[in-house]
């Protein structure tokens, strides 16, 4: 069995699906867009935020068609507000 | 090329101004420019008791040296510190200092401006407002700060 994809929620997301971190079966996720479908599948309440969403793969913000690979990190960023 | 180690961090204390400055300090640098973010008290009519900051911070740092890298191909900085705050922040406290040392002052207020300006489109950092009525509200990034 492959190590999943883990999904890290911050803020607002994380408050709304109650979860920090989300695990996914790599077999399901080929991309960053699969593991934004899954998530928001998963979570339907997160839905108004879908549009302002932006991916990271390992740390490295992601196109939608970034590889997502068994064991990689992929979090789901929120419009930041540091500062 | 940076022949010295940037300082990037994240800390859940109150930051220590002296020691921003004193990561600056340098014989070649003619400026230093320190920007220090605060908490305001007000926002339009609503007053904030406190803000809580919350950070991806394995992405933190990294991002902040890819937004340092850009800096540094575009103006001669000798020193450079970004340091930000995660957790509770008071009123009137700092949330991040950003300071850079150059040999010219021009370089010095260009690039600390553009250190700030893109730390808050990208780099993954969210601040909570906790309002004085008890409800709290994350801000979206592209309101003003």
């Amino acid at each position: 069995m492959a190590d999943p994809v883990v999904v890290r929620l911050f803020s607002v997301l994380r408050e709304r699906a109650g979860a920090e971190c989300v695990h996914l079966d790599a077999a399901d996720v080929r991309s960053a867009a699969d593991v934004t479908e899954a998530v928001f599948a998963r979570y339907p309440q997160l839905d108004p935020f879908r549009r302002y969403v932006r991916v990271a793969v390992n740390q490295v913000y992601a196109d939608p068609g970034t590889r997502v690979e068994p064991g990689d990190e992929v979090a789901l960023i929120t419009p930041v507000s540091g500062g | 090329m940076a022949d010295i180690p940037d300082s990037i961090q994240l800390s859940g204390r109150p930051l220590d101004i002296g020691a921003a400055w004193a990561a600056l300090r340098d014989e070649r640098a003619g400026a230093v420019d320190l920007f220090i973010g605060t908490t305001r008290r007000f926002t339009g009519d609503r007053e904030t008791k406190h803000l809580v900051y919350e950070a991806y911070e394995a992405m933190v740092v990294a991002e902040v040296r890819r937004i340092v890298a850009r800096a540094r191909e575009r103006w001669d900085i000798l020193r450079c510190v970004v340091h930000h705050r995660t957790g509770t922040v008071a009123v009137g406290e700092a949330s991040v200092v950003i300071g850079v040392a150059t040999r010219h002052r021009a370089e010095a207020f260009e690039a600390c401006r553009y250190l700030i300006d893109t730390l808050k489109t990208d780099v993954p950092i969210w601040k909570q407002e906790s309002w004085v009525d008890g409800s709290t509200e994350w801000v979206q990034g592209g309101t003003p700060g």
